[in-house]
């Protein structure tokens, strides 16, 4: 199993982020992403929880298309919308493609503690091959994990196009990428403000 | 955005339009009372369910509930 994490700076507040968010396909940087579909939607306590199902186009290594018969790609993604605590929150997994790879990503948008102009972005991703050929797991995760470290930017790229597109009459920015440092400290100012938000609620 | 079904498009975008105007004049303001997209969700969602099911794919497996759950997957080394 492979872990990545990285974090980013949207600079739109987070009530255009999660307006966005619904509409960020098509853009330039999705022609791999074919279809796009909501099939549960409910308020849960004051929250929005919705899950959709899109489709891609899955471009595996060459050497694995004898394996993969279909390169179609099926995704689910889980969403909670908390207006109460400005947060969104993604759960991503993929079905179908699974008995070969299975990538699975949770995102976090999150309101900047320090400026509500901006939004914090958060993304854990968990890449495991389950692959009936065992020596062939790891040379597998190592192709996906590098292919998913690219595609994440060109995901952020897309969104911040369609943020611009959407917001602002600017030339599209591309977001900046958080250091370790700045990650560490973005998520000890999104714990800080969490703890302080349940205090003002309870 | 295409649905997954071409016959679905047309319901999809009805929906879609809905319920982008929903969320922003009526969700992030606080309002979540009324549930206007109802209706179009409903023929939206026959149709989408429908379509994938004739796809051979298990409608239980896309509606699983796996976030917040003890499913999800956790980090390395958190608990």
């Amino acid at each position: 199993m492979k872990f990545y994490e990285m974090g980013i700076v949207l600079k739109h507040p987070w009530e255009q982020v999660v307006q966005s968010f619904w509409q960020r396909y098509p853009n330039p940087y999705s022609k791999h992403v074919l279809t796009e579909d909501t099939v549960q939607r409910e308020l849960v306590s004051g929250k929005l929880r919705s899950v959709r199902f899109l489709t891609k186009t899955g471009q595996g290594p060459r050497w694995a298309d004898k394996f993969v018969p279909h390169q179609l790609v099926g995704i689910i993604e889980e969403s909670i919308v908390d207006p109460k605590k400005q947060s969104l929150t993604t759960y991503t997994r993929n079905i179908g493609y699974n008995k070969i790879v299975s990538i699975t990503e949770k995102v976090e948008y999150h309101q900047d503690p320090t400026n509500p102009q901006q939004t914090l972005v958060q993304r854990q991703a968990w890449i495991e091959s389950q692959f009936h050929i065992g020596t062939l797991r790891r040379p597998i995760e190592a192709f996906i994990y590098d292919r998913f470290r690219k595609n994440c930017t060109k995901a952020s790229n897309g969104f911040q196009w369609v943020l611009s597109k959407m917001w602002t009459k600017e030339p599209v920015n591309s977001p900046v990428i958080l250091n370790d440092i700045a990650l560490e400290a973005a998520r000890r100012a999104t714990t800080i403000a969490s703890h302080a938000n349940a205090r003002l609620s309870s | 955005m295409n649905s997954v079904n071409e016959a679905c498009s047309q319901l999809k975008q009805n929906y879609d339009a809905c319920f982008n105007t929903w969320f922003t004049e009526k969700f992030l303001r606080g309002d979540h009372s009324t549930d206007t997209c109802g209706p179009f969700f409903k023929v939206y969602r026959e149709c989408v369910r429908k379509a994938i099911q004739e796809q051979n794919i298990d409608l239980k497996e896309i509606e699983k509930e796996i976030m917040g759950t003890e499913e999800e997957l956790k980090p390395p080394g958190s608990k």
